[in-house]
């Protein structure tokens, strides 16, 4: 009886510590079946992923049996975190997906590991979707969809105001007509603002003004990745947001904004990321259309781009299967569905061609953004610094803080972290 | 339990022959092993953790690269300036908080100790923004402090005075996080204050009565003083909570404007997840407990007198 008792208390012990770790040693190696998993952040898409791995699995049966988890993104950087986790713990997935900016981190931390020749038709992926995968001359990730940020606008009140916005990529407004139209679009006593733009804390800050940066001849980082001292804080990137500036401190944008405020009528005008087309749709009272982002007077014309993509983690046993996988979830027919669902451009030049909405008024905009004006964002293993440290020196900036002071603490943060990624 | 208890150590007595004393001894040890085990698991093992890779360079995304880096973290921190600001932000929120918040509490306390009905729905209702997750209260607090169109600006503009930037000001920020965490947290040193009330025994205040006490004399001499060991718990954990400030900051400023509102947990998290540097941010918790401890200590003596 007494052995008994304290076999059971040791055996509820060993449970309780070694639990997790028999679980993950179990799968795997029962009986030929490879099991894969793959990890997602939960949204729209989920349903899509879904769906697609369902048809994997049937197709593979009894070769590869993948499953998918989807984790809480939030508007923040909840996905991010457990990916972290993940790493420390060894515990990461085969296939895990990262927002576009990451791959640079993630591969220098070498959680991920390069996949050069083994994507099928890689010629076929837009050219911002390689740009984004690549880092150090080496193919980490690729992606189905892409993203951009465009000008929306509200038909009645431009028509109203006798503005007419531009219908070609040549013709995109320059900072000055858009300052313009802005200021004759804003009316304090209706209280009704000429732009609105989000001042979300995440990665957008960076994403949605870094097209001003590059319009004007600016960078975040220098070429060689070395220093961001004399980029980030240059003088292109400070008359960028000095111009921005100029849209807080005289009331042309609402800096705490209601999420609706364009679809309600309350901005003329709406700088927002590509994604955001499809929930418009269920504001019918407003009529809408798109143009180009604004380009820098002597600059050409720039759109942000960069969106999830998939890798494959340096920690699997099963790289084969794995790119399988990869390559079946990111044919040309998966591709469609994904951005479908997703409301997405595509990254792929055939899948685009077998979507007609993308040819007509107004997502045609879109297209030619990401087909001729994508620019990735910076790609360094300090990106994590950089884009936390800009968007809260930006935040301060919109709140009346001084542009070069601002910029200027970026760069020294952001240098003190590089030199010690890079030592 | 019992006829467990005896079978064990029936069983024990022949077979190994150890004495009552030992077999109680050693029963004993036995039933604290789960107890033991999970604390140290949980507790003693991370804090020990963490204060070995304060002296690491350690990248999160790669634990195996992690290398000894003697007092590195440490001098980074006090070269920092952000550092420094967040220090002071914390102190600054604590300093204001904990007397605030527990007068508001004892003010409530006194309040809904009344043995009438509507006593109990004001503890309902004082109690109910404690158990509302501070993340829910702090997104609602927020559109509270909208410049444009909340409102506690509505209600400035009321009686005559002009809107107030709130959230958006490096000057009222911070004061704006305050208000709303003594709202959001006076509930829960209430309850204790009245726990404490309760106690207070009726005849004291009989016997104050008799002797012509007012009603503020009878707070003075009767309540405080019966309150002084409550008011000494309570008084440490609203400051060792207002230490750990983070959730108010993370959802309503996100540390900003120009860092006004960041403070030390707020920087651990953002040194340690965002830019998964483990070294730095356990170098960061290693000096927070510190902190934290010592004022922890000097409060104990300064009550204790």
């Amino acid at each position: 009886m007494k052995k008994l008792c304290i076999g059971i208390i040791f055996l509820l012990f060993t449970g309780v510590l070694f639990g997790c770790n028999s679980s993950e040693e179990a799968s795997g190696d029962d009986g030929g079946e490879v099991k894969l998993s793959l990890w997602y952040p939960e949204g729209e898409t989920s349903k899509a992923y879904k769906e697609i791995i369902k048809e994997f699995n049937n197709e593979y049966e009894g070769e590869i049996e993948a499953e998918i988890t989807f984790i809480p993104r939030g508007n923040k950087y909840a996905y991010e975190d457990k990916v972290s986790a993940g790493a420390t713990s060894n515990t990461l997935p085969d296939l895990l997906a990262l927002d576009g900016p990451s791959v640079a981190n993630y591969a220098h931390s070498g959680i991920i590991q390069p996949i050069d020749g083994i994507v099928e038709n890689q010629d076929d992926f837009v050219e911002s979707i390689i740009q984004q995968g690549t880092y150090q001359d080496q193919l980490y990730t690729v992606g189905p969809t892409e993203s951009t940020v465009a000008l929306f606008y509200n038909k009645d009140k431009l028509k109203e105001a006798g503005i007419e916005p531009p219908k070609a990529g040549e013709e995109a407004w320059t900072w000055d007509e858009f300052y313009q139209a802005a200021k004759q679009l804003t009316n304090k006593e209706e209280n009704t603002y000429g732009v609105n733009w989000t001042l979300d804390y995440g990665e957008w800050i960076i994403y949605f003004t870094g097209p001003m940066v590059w319009s004007n001849g600016g960078s975040f980082i220098s070429e060689d990745g070395t220093t961001t001292d004399g980029y980030v804080n240059g003088p292109e990137t400070v008359e960028a947001l000095k111009y921005l500036k100029k849209f807080t401190e005289e009331g042309l944008v609402n800096l705490q904004p209601t999420p609706t405020e364009f679809e309600d009528g309350k901005a003329a005008m709406m700088l927002m990321g590509s994604w955001e087309w499809s929930k418009l749709q269920n504001y019918p009272d407003t009529e809408w259309g798109i143009t180009y982002y604004p380009k820098s007077p002597e600059g050409k014309q720039v759109s942000p781009s960069g969106d999830w993509n998939w890798g494959i983690s340096t920690s699997t046993q099963h790289k084969e299967e794995a790119a399988t996988l990869l390559n079946y979830m990111m044919n040309k027919k998966n591709i469609v569905k994904i951005s479908n669902v997703e409301n997405k451009p595509a990254a792929r030049h055939s899948s685009f061609e077998m979507m007609d909405k993308w040819k007509e008024e107004p997502l045609d905009v879109l297209k030619d953004q990401v087909l001729n004006s994508a620019h990735p964002r910076p790609t360094t293993p300090s990106y994590p610094v950089l884009t936390t440290k800009y968007g809260q020196a930006v935040q301060n900036i919109f709140l009346g803080g001084d542009v070069q002071e601002e910029l200027d603490k970026v760069a020294e943060e952001v240098d003190k972290d590089l030199e010690r990624k890079v030592q | 339990m019992e006829w467990l208890l005896s079978k064990i150590q029936g069983e024990k007595s022949h077979r190994f022959l150890l004495t009552y004393e030992q077999q109680k001894k050693w029963l004993g040890f036995l039933f604290s092993v789960p107890a033991l085990v999970l604390l140290f698991t949980f507790l003693i093992l991370p804090v020990g953790l963490a204060f070995v890779y304060s002296f690491m360079e350690y990248n999160m995304l790669n634990p195996q690269g992690k290398t000894f880096t003697g007092f590195n973290n440490y001098a980074r921190l006090f070269n920092d300036a952000i550092f420094f600001t967040a220090l002071k932000n914390t102190l600054y929120f604590t300093v204001l908080v904990v007397p605030l918040q527990c007068a508001v509490a004892l003010g409530l306390a006194i309040l809904v100790n009344k043995k009438v009905k509507t006593a109990v729905i004001g503890r309902v209702f004082f109690f109910s923004p404690v158990v509302t997750s501070m993340v829910v209260v702090a997104i609602l607090w927020t559109f509270l402090y909208n410049v444009d169109s909340g409102l506690i600006n509505s209600a400035l503009n009321f009686f005559g005075i002009p809107d107030q930037p709130f959230l958006l000001s490096e000057g009222q920020a911070m004061n704006s996080i305050i208000f709303m965490s003594v709202w959001q947290g006076a509930g829960f040193q209430m309850m204790i204050f009245l726990a404490g009330l309760k106690e207070v025994p009726e005849t004291l205040y009989e016997a104050a009565d008799i002797d012509g006490a007012n009603v503020w004399q009878k707070f003075l001499n009767v309540t405080l003083p019966s309150l002084k060991n409550v008011t000494g718990f309570v008084l440490m954990i609203t400051t060792i909570q207002a230490f750990r400030l983070f959730v108010q900051p993370y959802i309503m400023t996100n540390g900003g404007p120009s860092d006004s509102t960041k403070t030390l947990v707020f920087m651990l998290y953002e040194n340690g997840f965002q830019f998964r540097d483990v070294g730095y941010s356990s170098a960061i918790a290693v000096v927070f407990f510190l902190v934290v401890l010592s004022i922890s200590l000097i409060l104990k003596k300064v009550l204790n007198q």
